[in-house]
């Protein structure tokens, strides 16, 4: 009796570590692609070049963050997701454009190789 | 008299469900936030006048689908708008969510299209202009549209 009693604890045991373990692994695709991208913004052109973009992209990415805490893998939560991405590729663009036009401008002013 | 005051009461009980019925049925739709639908419209026009369609891809900027990676932006932006809408029409509250999927992607769109502007701008300027294709290069201090297709 005992030992059916500690053979259940144990699979009740151990269905809660599968669980968790499934919980924090199965994060959606999208969400992961977000953080990663994140990560890079960061460390990348866009904090430098596009903090105001950098920001709004990370809030949304905060919200998606936080529905996956609460509620897991939900439709909102992809929806968050995909468009924290667009807009921290949108950072991206700003930044990139912030670049090019600087470039551009010391182009034109400057009198080139002769 | 009582069978009158039924009748009356009958058909008053009738009429009062035909419009329970109705009313029930009218608010299976619901309706976008008019707000985000203007500024929606706002950003397409902008796209519009940005020549966002006329982007023209190149080998380090294609997208899955083979266009500009701006153009493919475009399209999904319009593609979830349409799916707004119907889900809006469904009754279904993710269609708020889908309007925003759209803007994003119709923001990302013109961002991408200004980039590829500049990019070709900078280009340029240090002699290395792209070649001219199917596509007009125009300079994006030019009026708009800053892409154009070659009639």
């Amino acid at each position: 009796m005992k030992t059916t009693h500690l053979s259940l604890l144990s699979l009740a045991l151990m269905a809660g570590f599968l669980n968790a373990c499934a919980t924090t692994t199965n994060v959606p695709g999208v969400l992961e692609l977000a953080r990663l991208s994140d990560a890079a913004a960061r460390s990348g052109l866009p904090a430098k070049f596009a903090p105001r973009e950098l920001s709004a992209a990370e809030q949304t990415l905060e919200r998606a963050n936080q529905e996956w805490v609460r509620k897991g893998d939900t439709e909102t939560c992809r929806d968050l997701a995909y468009i924290a991405e667009n807009r921290l590729e949108l950072a991206t663009a700003v930044a990139q454009t912030k670049l090019d036009r600087a470039a551009h401008g010391s182009n034109e002013t400057s009198p080139g190789p002769l | 008299m009582i069978l009158q005051r039924d009748k009356v009461l009958k058909a008053l009980i009738g009429s009062l469900a035909v419009v329970g019925v109705a009313s029930v049925l009218g608010c299976a739709s619901i309706q976008l936030p008019p707000n985000e639908v203007a500024s929606f419209d706002a950003s397409l026009l902008t796209a519009k006048q940005v020549g966002v369609e006329h982007v023209p891809s190149d080998r380090a900027h294609r997208g899955g689908l083979g266009m500009s990676p701006a153009k493919e932006h475009l399209i999904l932006a319009n593609d979830q708008a349409a799916v707004a809408k119907e889900l809006a029409a469904a009754g279904d509250r993710r269609a708020e969510f889908f309007l925003a999927r759209a803007q994003s992607d119709l923001d990302l769109a013109v961002a991408l299209a200004l980039q590829a502007s500049a990019h070709a701008d900078a280009a340029c300027s240090a002699g290395l202009c792209p070649p001219i294709g199917r596509y007009e290069f125009q300079s994006a201090s030019a009026a708009a549209p800053i892409w154009t297709a070659i009639r």
